[in-house]
């Protein structure tokens, strides 16, 4: 184990525009002839749309245009596009509602206007008559058939699959030790405090686009204009500035917003403007979790897990876009622990909500939270510690690059004082008992877990899916190998777009990403990645990586992103992959630059490469010590009659490069008030090697707190009738600076073999493993109380924490 | 208005709210919309020397008044101490809350020079970050404070 000193931070380079309000984020952007965007949004969860009268728009000078889904039927557009992975039945939605309304927020009539104020007064101009339809807003509702949200469709079943092997019923009706119950994580947003927006500009000579956007992914909105508009990708120009987060609900999804915003530039020649309200944000951007599992484990007497059996249900919201990470579930169920029988199946059903999508974790924050609270019950019911128990389970020597769970647990009893944690527990409960205070403790500990292949086969790069195939970390668990799936589309095409003519979906995968080094006279150093940061840091670890390589100070090193333009293949930043992904691909990138340089150098001197090397800020060095310096870089380029040398990478990890842990939870629980606070929070991290320890301490902490959110203040919350009713920041409640914990982290870092660059995945781990270090604690507190009752389904609201108390 | 020492005019409908009057008419755009609601903070701007949401702030109110913005926090390229501490700790990731963070920040260094750790929570409680979990943020400030300190015990010893 190697502990991780403090290194010096001394700031990140992209620090300096963002504090001084320099930062260009896209609503910052006025230019000439712009008009702005707005819609007339559903006020119904399903209904008819009857008819929608503008006549009243034509009233107002500051109109300009107007748009409806009949409209939008004669201009040859693709439906929104529809992710191929994970298969599900194919649901067919209009950038604007055309017939019918499916969910609150929906946008049925497109509007624009000269003046940002008077924007809001057009949209209550528009009259729409709609006849409401009977409302599926719950996953009964659903499973019953309410109503049937697609008429082509049987029922409201959108996805399943499962994952089987051995006896599972046997096993389960002979062990010794059985428990079943139902848990689950609600609705939660992704919440980016920057909402969605777009800026587009058309050019009618080139027939091109040029479209501003705050995006995960400028390649994935490109593929997906491309497909929905019917034109080539070459002709729509994507470029993302700086982004104010995303979590996911900016990544690979589609959005109606940007197609309409592009129809109407091509209408009037105008550059049109749309920046969501938050209400809007809230209504639409894509929401995740939302996933309940009835799940039985079984143990033999010794304490060992011998079968598990979970039967994951998913409340999806509406189809049409890529919204189902239940496959992502399985595939971390099984955590790092031994489970020889195993039946694990999931469902999901279309409701008459906002479409669900990734949000931080995209479905391993459900799949381990339902393992990890099934270990402390059954931990319970045995009669073991619950670390204790973690232990004996633990799968033995599984991959070489994973992190000894049992010596993250060592780390984490020393770190903590676990056993002073347990007195003053102990303590905290004599003093509520003798009615001196109404606080008790809780502690619980969650463990972020290898994790199967989600994607299963065909969602490689073409030719290296094989390989992927049999180095997937988790011993053939692969939601999409292994199971059997439902649905109209199979697991056919490349996890990153859904577009066949787009050429870049077919060479890069999920598990790829692109780089291109240039060095300029002067030595100035240029790294363009197909990753797109929007608070990771990666202008920063990209130029110490390139530093590192090149032997440049990162200062010379300017990192570009985001633009088609400049960097025609990408993938974008989320699922955890910038780091390893686009970090080795500039590695690479870097040492074929090298190689370059020197095969030009060794032309232009008359020697061997392998006599010379880089040293120096770029110059060509004797390989022996002392390194003379035979040719510098602008010497070089001078000789050679260029002005700058290049090498590109895309490189494919060929495996699932990510982080494990080990989290704990202290908190308090004020009995009178169901309330609780967190106390303490640690967690123990094997992010691979770190490029730059304060960065990945960043991602882990903010991390922690989504999940802490999600434990116990988030829940997008709709009415009976479907009505969103968390449309604001007051009832939708983020973690504030009052709410949330000081957060230590200690690193056990094992560098991985998969990566170039050592490191894993960390931008999720932090969110995935605190659901269940949150929810344990609550329940060891609860269980102080009332040992009969537990509080299984996240969040923990206060009115649950009363229910589960007086139950 | 004066905004960071300048003196400012410009003709608004009487509904335009003061953010927009310092983003689109200003262009000062390091101030930012994140909610309108006046419940995420990113809007957070200094008037008359106290913090507020200036998406509840509607411009005419700001009239003839001083308001203190994000751009205004450094001299020429020295960074404010505030500014400097919430780098090197760390303490912004996106950047999309921070111009409202550092101002909450500010308006609290200058009531209370020397803030405990519950201090400095409460007086950022209205600024929601969605990157950071508030770690790095809370210990920014509490590094800002320490230099903003040791600047003023400096400035006194020289007079």
């Amino acid at each position: 184990v190697i502990l991780v000193p403090d290194t010096e931070f001394v700031g990140r380079l992209e620090d300096r525009r963002l504090l001084t309000g320099k930062g260009h984020f896209v609503d910052d952007m006025i230019v000439d002839k712009m008009a702005y965007m707005g819609f007339v949004r559903s006020p119904y969860a399903h209904a008819t749309v009857r008819s929608i009268d503008l006549s009243k728009l034509k009233t107002h000078d500051s109109c300009i245009a107007s748009l409806t889904g009949e409209d939008l039927t004669k201009e040859n557009l693709a439906p929104v596009s529809q992710n191929p992975w994970p298969p599900q039945k194919r649901a067919i939605r209009y950038q604007l509602a055309v017939g019918k309304v499916r969910f609150v927020g929906e946008p049925v009539v497109a509007i624009l206007s000269k003046d940002k104020n008077a924007l809001e007064d057009l949209i209550e101009e528009v009259k729409v008559e709609y006849e409401p339809l009977p409302t599926v807003t719950t996953l009964e509702e659903s499973k019953q058939g309410k109503a049937i949200l697609y008429q082509d469709w049987k029922d409201n079943l959108s996805m399943s699959s499962e994952i089987k092997q051995g006896d599972v019923d046997g096993t389960i009706s002979r062990a010794t030790y059985v428990i079943n119950f139902k848990e689950g994580i609600g609705r939660q947003e992704s919440a980016p405090i920057e909402p969605h927006g777009v800026l587009v500009s058309y050019d009618e000579e080139k027939g091109s686009f040029e479209v501003h956007a705050a995006v995960q992914s400028v390649h994935g909105l490109q593929g997906n204009l491309s497909s929905e508009l019917r034109i080539p990708k070459e002709k729509i120009h994507v470029i993302t500035l700086d982004v104010g987060g995303g979590f996911g609900s900016k990544g690979a999804q589609s959005y109606p917003e940007p197609v309409v915003a592009c129809l109407f530039a091509r209408k009037t020649g105008l550059s049109i403007k749309w920046t969501a309200t938050r209400t809007e944000d809230l209504e639409e951007a894509a929401s995740g979790r939302d996933e309940y599992c009835d799940l039985t484990l079984a143990c033999d007497s010794n304490g060992k897990i011998v079968a598990l059996r979970a039967m994951v249900e998913c409340d999806a919201g509406v189809g049409g876009t890529q919204n189902h990470m239940s496959g992502l579930s399985l595939a971390t169920m099984l955590g790092p622990y031994g489970i020889p029988n195993r039946d694990l199946r999931v469902a999901v059903y279309v409701t008459n909500k906002m479409p669900l999508g990734p949000v931080r974790g995209a479905g391993a924050p459900e799949g381990c939270f339902f393992i990890e609270r099934a270990m402390d019950v059954m931990a319970r019911k045995i009669g073991l510690d619950p670390m204790e128990f973690r232990r004996r389970n633990l799968l033995q020597g599984s991959d070489k690059d994973s992190e000894d769970y049992g010596a993250l647990f060592d780390i984490l009893i020393n770190a903590s004082g676990y056993e002073d944690l347990l007195r003053w527990k102990q303590d905290l409960l004599s003093k509520f008992r003798r009615q001196e205070s109404n606080v008790i403790g809780g502690v619980g500990i969650s463990v972020r877990g290898l994790i199967g292949s989600p994607f299963g086969q065909g969602s490689g790069a073409s030719g290296a899916t094989s390989r992927q195939a049999s180095s997937w970390r988790r011993d053939g668990v692969s939601a999409g190998e292994s199971s059997q799936t439902s649905g109209q589309q199979r697991s056919t095409g490349a996890w990153t777009r859904n577009t066949r003519d787009n050429e870049a979906s077919q060479e890069l995968s999920f598990m790829s990403e692109s780089a291109k080094i240039t060095v300029r006279k002067g030595g100035k150093v240029i790294v363009y990645t197909g990753s797109s940061p929007h608070g990771q840091g990666e202008e920063t670890t990209f130029a110490q990586l390139t530093s590192e390589e090149l032997h440049v100070p990162p200062e010379n090193v300017t990192v570009v992103w985001g633009d088609t333009a400049l960097i025609p293949r990408g993938i974008g930043t989320f699922g955890s992959r910038s780091g390893a992904t686009g970090g080795s691909a500039v590695v690479d990138a870097a040492r074929k630059l090298n190689a370059k340089i020197l095969q030009i150098a060794s032309e232009s001197l008359g020697v061997v490469p392998s006599s010379i090397i880089l040293s120096d800020g770029i110059s060509v060095c004797n390989s022996t010590e002392p390194y003379k310096v035979l040719l510098t870089l602008d010497e070089l380029l001078q000789k050679m009659g260029i002005n700058e040398i290049s090498a590109e990478s895309v490189f494919t990890l060929q495996g699932m490069s990510y982080s494990s842990g080990v989290h704990l939870c202290v908190l308090t629980l004020d009995v009178d008030l169901c309330s609780v606070k967190i106390a303490k929070y640690l967690v123990v991290e094997d992010p691979g090697r770190v490029i730059n320890k304060t960065i990945v301490d960043g991602q882990l902490e903010g991390g922690v707190v989504h999940g802490i959110g999600g434990s116990l203040f988030e829940r997008v919350e709709y009415d009976k009738a479907g009505k969103l009713l968390t449309t604001n920041f007051a009832s939708y409640a983020i973690p504030t600076a009052l709410d949330t914990p000081d957060i230590t982290i200690i690193h056990s870092d094992h560098p991985s073999s998969i990566s170039l660059d050592g490191s894993k995945g960390v931008g999720e781990s932090g969110t995935i493993a605190s659901y269940g270090a949150v929810m344990n604690a609550l329940n060891d507190a609860l269980r102080q109380i009332n040992d009969r009752s537990q509080c299984n389904i996240a969040p923990a609201l206060p009115s649950l924490i009363h229910a589960t108390l007086t139950s | 208005m004066v905004v960071n020492g300048e003196l400012r005019e410009g003709a608004v409908e009487p509904r335009t709210l003061l953010v927009y009057f310092i983003r689109d008419i200003l262009r000062l755009t390091g101030t930012h919309v994140g909610c309108d609601t006046g419940h995420c903070g990113a809007c957070t701007v200094l008037m008359n020397g106290k913090a507020v949401k200036s998406c509840l702030v509607l411009a005419v109110r700001a009239r003839n008044r001083s308001i203190a913005t994000v751009e205004g926090l450094a001299k020429g390229e020295k960074l404010h101490p505030i500014q400097e501490a919430f780098s090197k700790n760390h303490g912004l990731q996106c950047g999309f809350c921070t111009p409202g963070l550092l101002m909450s920040s500010l308006f609290l260094l200058q009531r209370i020079p020397d803030p405990t750790e519950e201090e400095i929570r409460r007086a950022i409680a209205g600024n929601i970050c969605r990157c950071t979990g508030y770690v790095n943020v809370v210990k920014s400030i509490q590094a800002a404070a320490e230099a903003m300190q040791l600047e003023r015990q400096t400035n006194s010893e020289r007079v």
